[in-house]
């Protein structure tokens, strides 16, 4: 049995935070999740980091230009972005992480933030 | 409205910083910022007119002031170094950690910053007399990032902890809070606006957190201008034309 998804009015608020990583080397989507876990766990602890319903959705990390997205509740975007500040390096490369903006759907993280243009909103099908 | 950031605490290698002010400059064009100071801990006029070259030398979107962090022991020599430093430079802020040096640096209205006044200590090294006459004689506090940064563990809470009574003092007497990278590297620095997330973790709701690395700098940044240009005196304020 599959647990039914909640109705739209008991969901948690999301929020998504754009980012991007100002680095000398590439780095590689996995290291910044546990870079990003790792500091989250650091600075917050379990019972924190839980509030914050992180998730990185890896299809949208943009390896060229080293942005993605990070998923939050609306009310823990501070502290996500205090977790994001908190991170000096990656594999032993000194990183920063600057954020771009906050949005509250994908579609305009895209288009704001990503420079990715829905077509749709054009007319173009498919 | 785009809102105008500003990092009033960046080190170059003329002090304890490790990078060029070239180097510096062109990181805070990448993170967004309006303004920076570069606050180096310099003891001598060549070292400071050396600064102030290479300054002119370059060409940025980003307005670049040229401070200086007095580092002194004692309240005596810190009052020299005052008198010498105050009229060469844009902003003038004093080491804090000791004490003395803290009490007679919130004592001195022609101190712009004290930073980082719980460095190195096991207190939050500001009473609520100093916070009093640190909001008297227009003299913000900073809130260190490096000094977050740059910690872990047991000591980070605790620099997080004296962080957030200063604060609260600050919130009482309505002193002027900052917060400021106090970058040794560039990969010290951080936008404005992650700069402003240590400011709520240590108690701020966001819009004042906002403030701290926006308006109020901005604020500290015109005020020492004027008084520079003698167009206000020390201890005057405008209240309204």
């Amino acid at each position: 049995m599959k647990l039914n998804p909640l109705p739209p009015s008991l969901r948690d608020n999301q929020r998504y935070i754009v980012f991007e990583i100002i680095s000398k080397k590439d780095v590689r989507l996995d290291n910044v999740v546990n870079a990003i876990w790792s500091a989250s766990l650091q600075l917050f602890g379990e019972a924190g980091t839980s509030k914050f319903k992180m998730w990185v959705p890896s299809q949208l990390f943009d390896a060229a230009r080293k942005k993605a997205v990070i998923k939050t509740t609306h009310d823990s975007v501070e502290e996500v972005r205090a977790v994001l500040a908190s991170i000096k390096e990656i594999e032993g490369e000194s990183v920063i992480f600057y954020v771009h903006g906050v949005t509250g759907t994908i579609k305009s993280a895209k288009n704001k933030f990503m420079g990715q243009v829905d077509l749709r909103d054009f007319g173009v099908k498919g | 409205m785009f809102r105008k950031y500003y990092d009033l605490h960046v080190a170059t290698k003329y002090s304890y910083g490790v990078d060029s002010v070239e180097n510096v400059v062109k990181y805070a064009q990448r993170l967004g910022f309006d303004t920076i100071v570069l606050l180096d801990g310099i003891d001598t006029m060549e070292t400071l007119d050396a600064v102030k070259k290479d300054v002119k030398a370059i060409k940025s979107d980003v307005n670049v002031l040229v401070g200086v962090e007095i580092k002194v022991e004692s309240p005596g020599e810190l009052n020299r170094q005052i008198n010498r430093f105050r009229d060469n430079v844009d902003i003038l802020a004093v080491h804090g950690g000791v004490f003395e040096v803290n009490r007679s640096a919130v004592e001195n209205p022609r101190v712009d910053i004290l930073t980082h006044p719980e460095l190195k200590r096991k207190d939050s090294g500001m009473d609520h007399v100093m916070m009093k006459l640190a909001a008297e004689n227009n003299v913000a506090v900073e809130l260190n990032f490096r000094e977050y940064l740059h910690s872990y563990r047991k000591i980070r809470s605790y620099v997080l902890s004296h962080m957030r009574r200063n604060v609260m003092l600050a919130r009482k007497y309505g002193a002027h809070v900052i917060v400021a990278s106090g970058a040794e590297s560039v990969w010290d620095m951080r936008a404005g606006r992650e700069l402003a997330s240590l400011a709520y973790m240590c108690g701020f709701d966001r819009e004042r957190a906002v403030k701290t690395v926006s308006e109020v700098p901005a604020f500290i940044v015109k005020r020492t201008a004027e008084v520079k240009n003698h167009t206000l005196k020390n201890g005057v304020k405008v209240i309204g034309v």
